[in-house]
């Protein structure tokens, strides 16, 4: 069986919250030194540049990481760039499930569900509403009966 | 899903201080003006005040009519968020522990917190946690009640005389102590027996939530763990039950 990866939509949602969020240092250079000069254009290239990079590479390397995989008892789930984490979690184990979704993921139709076993729970991103609510059911302890 | 439903005002006011840290600012200003310039220019300069207090009042009644809850079989849900919305659905068999507490504040009104926990949440706040009237507490977990069987109280423990004069003697070195110590070892022994629950109060057999989250449509409970009722305070009532393991437990973790 092959990993299910998240909407494409998710990773344009998290670009698109680095350029927005990239507004904070350009602020903060232009408060704290004047514009043009050297520090000004150094700490500039340097947000700028990681930015990029966050835009470019590690953000679509981020999401090609990410998967999930359900296989009648268990859910399978990848993440991680540097350091690989592979998440098995028995459904018996699932106490509750959260359907959750920010502003601007709602306005994309995304959804994030999230399962708490007793332990750290985890978070699989970017799905459709009607995918979320599926997954959902499915990781209910009567997930199977009810779907 | 059925239709979800609001809850009781009550939990609106727990969504009050945090917004309300903004009229700080707005308070200081006007004691300045009242101070410098005297009432009349604070009276003429009022609506700004009045203003922020209306917009907090505005958020909070937002977040409150954004917080839902409904009981759908087995399923508790609860929405909440404005700009972040969450979903949380909790399988009925899941919950180990729920409580029911009568704050003194909230007993005019009828109103109890009701708090249901599964081993997922957290240690300091429950996965279900909600003030709702003791009617609506009723229709939420009563779903079930016709088919739910009764829970006998097996074991009534309340503390002796001598036990609470005795723990009275090390815990307190006043006359006024003794009495408020000796009344609040009083406590749980009453409330522990149904026929003298306060009225409102729901109880073995009748509203008690517990009772029906943990016997469903069609389910016994003949093998499993009797559950521990507690009640306790005396200004804070507490009437809680706990389980030590759901009864679904054992069958959803065998592989």
């Amino acid at each position: 069986m092959e990993l299910r990866r998240p909407e494409i939509r998710q990773l344009f949602l998290w670009q698109l919250t680095v350029v927005l969020g990239a507004a904070v240092p350009s602020l903060l250079t232009s408060l704290l030194f004047v514009p043009g000069s050297r520090p000004w254009r150094l700490a500039t290239f340097l947000w700028a540049a990681a930015a990029l990079g966050l835009i470019l590479v590690g953000l679509p390397l981020y999401y090609l990481r990410l998967g999930y995989l359900l296989d009648g008892e268990r859910l399978l789930l990848t993440s991680g760039v540097v350091y690989l984490h592979t998440q098995v979690l028995p459904l018996g184990a699932v106490q509750t499930v959260r359907i959750s979704a920010g502003p601007l993921q709602r306005l994309a139709g995304l959804r994030t569900v999230g399962c708490m076993p007793p332990g750290p729970g985890s978070r699989c991103r970017g799905f459709r509403h009607r995918e979320a609510a599926r997954l959902a059911e499915q990781l209910l302890p009567e997930g199977g009966e009810r779907a | 899903m059925n239709s979800l439903r609001r809850t009781n005002l009550a939990n609106a006011l727990f969504y009050i201080p945090r917004p309300a840290v903004i009229l700080l600012p707005v308070l200081l200003r006007g004691l300045t003006v009242i101070l410098v310039s005297g009432v009349r220019a604070w009276i003429a300069s009022a609506w700004v005040d009045l203003l922020f207090l209306c917009g907090i009042l505005l958020y909070v009644l937002i977040r409150w009519n954004a917080l839902r809850y409904g009981l759908d079989e087995e399923l508790l849900c609860i929405q909440s968020g404005v700009l972040r919305r969450e979903l949380r659905l909790i399988p009925a068999g899941r919950i180990t522990v729920v409580s029911a507490v009568k704050y003194l504040p909230l007993r005019p009104f009828g109103v109890f917190l009701i708090q249901a926990d599964t081993p997922a949440g957290g240690v300091e706040w429950a996965d279900f946690r909600l003030y709702l009237s003791s009617r609506d507490a009723a229709r939420l977990f009563q779903s079930q009640a016709e088919q739910a069987p009764d829970l006998p109280v097996e074991h009534l423990y309340r503390p002796g005389n001598s036990s609470v004069l005795l723990l009275s003697l090390f815990t307190s070195n006043s006359l006024g102590g003794l009495l408020l110590v000796g009344r609040l070892c009083e406590q749980p022994g009453r409330h522990c027996r149904p026929g003298t629950l306060p009225p409102g109060v729901p109880h073995a057999g009748q509203h008690w939530p517990a009772a029906h989250l943990w016997h469903p449509a069609g389910g016994g409970h003949a093998g499993l763990p009797h559950p521990v009722r507690l009640g306790s305070g005396l200004f804070w009532r507490n009437f809680s039950e706990t389980r030590t393991s759901p009864p679904s437990a054992p069958a959803a973790y065998s592989p």
